[in-house]
């Protein structure tokens, strides 16, 4: 027994007779594999797919603290950017980094769904999958943090000196 | 564990994930503590470093890609782009090595879903660094040539 116990799933029994005995490993292989008999649900019309992307937002909004906070900071930043009055193209690299957070949180979020889905046990691959997703946030921070010091910290102090200086 | 078993009918509504509440399904309670929050990312940080032979390759292209940025005196608009992309790079790394740990951890029979996760979370790091490589291409690329050619 690897302690990995799937009994209460039982797609996941139904499933094992479609295992094929093994890889194709071509790099056509993956293309090959039709994925719809894994899937609990039919494939659904784009209009449905969009629907579950607001549903899964909204469930962002509310259940994480984390994508709260970088809606605050878009906010912030966008009004320091109109009030700053950035360069448009300064503005847009600014919320193209904003944009990479924003996926990144999201992204990470559905890695915690998965990991807290195929096991409730403390297993080490659970930790190395959610601290690993999260460090995939870290970076994202550290790189949309250090594009906005770059970009809005000159003309913020310059702001500053003007009012305080 | 198997008190999953008599779970709730999903609800399909717009509403329906929102109130869904992720903690009843944790192994262990969520961390309102942010620091701890942030020691859990620098613990996976370390872990590629330690780990991943391609996190230390995409370290040293990091750091030749700065030391070109700050050494041929880019421009603040081009070297934010060329971190940006960067920063795709990375983000698209570690997430895929998250996703095999997923994978690894639901499973370890030989499972053509276990295959598409895998590839397609490498499809986007290759993505990732195309995309980079464009970017870089295009603001290092007249830089290099103007210098060789004066």
């Amino acid at each position: 027994m690897n302690g990995l116990h799937h009994n209460h799933r039982h797609k996941a029994n139904k499933t094992r007779k479609l295992v094929p005995p093994e890889y194709d490993h071509s790099v056509i292989g993956t293309m090959r594999i039709n994925p719809k008999p894994y899937k609990p649900l039919a494939n659904k019309t784009d209009f449905a797919r969009t629907k579950y992307a607001i549903a899964g937002l909204l469930y962002m909004l509310r259940r994480e603290q984390t994508i709260r906070n970088v809606l605050m900071t878009t906010i912030i930043v966008f009004i320091l950017a109109v009030w700053l009055r950035i360069d448009l193209v300064h503005g847009v690299i600014i919320f193209l980094s904003l944009g990479l957070v924003w996926t990144t949180e999201t992204v990470n979020s559905a890695v915690e769904a998965v990991v807290d889905l195929v096991t409730q046990e403390l297993h080490p691959l659970a930790k190395v999958a959610k601290d690993v997703a999260a460090a995939a946030t870290l970076m994202a921070t550290v790189t949309s943090a250090s594009i906005t010091l770059i970009l809005m910290g000159p003309p913020l102090v310059q702001k500053l000196g003007i009012l305080f200086g | 564990m198997d008190n999953k078993t008599d779970l709730e009918p999903i609800d399909e509504s717009i509403l329906g994930t929102a109130k869904i509440n992720p903690d009843s399904f944790k192994a262990t309670v969520s961390n309102p503590d942010r620091l701890a929050s942030a020691k859990y990312a620098f613990a996976g940080l370390i872990y590629m470093f330690r780990r991943e032979q391609s996190t230390k390759a995409l370290t040293l292209f990091t750091g030749i890609l700065v030391v070109l940025l700050v050494g041929l005196q880019v421009e603040t608009v081009p070297a934010a782009l060329v971190v940006l992309s960067i920063g795709l790079v990375w983000m698209a790394e570690f997430l895929n090595s998250a996703v095999e740990a997923v994978v690894d951890l639901a499973t370890d029979e030989i499972h053509p879903m276990a295959k598409v996760a895998k590839d397609v979370a490498s499809a986007a790091v290759l993505v990732g660094l195309v995309v980079n490589v464009a970017v870089v291409l295009m603001v290092l690329g007249p830089i290099v040539l103007e210098k060789l050619g004066g």
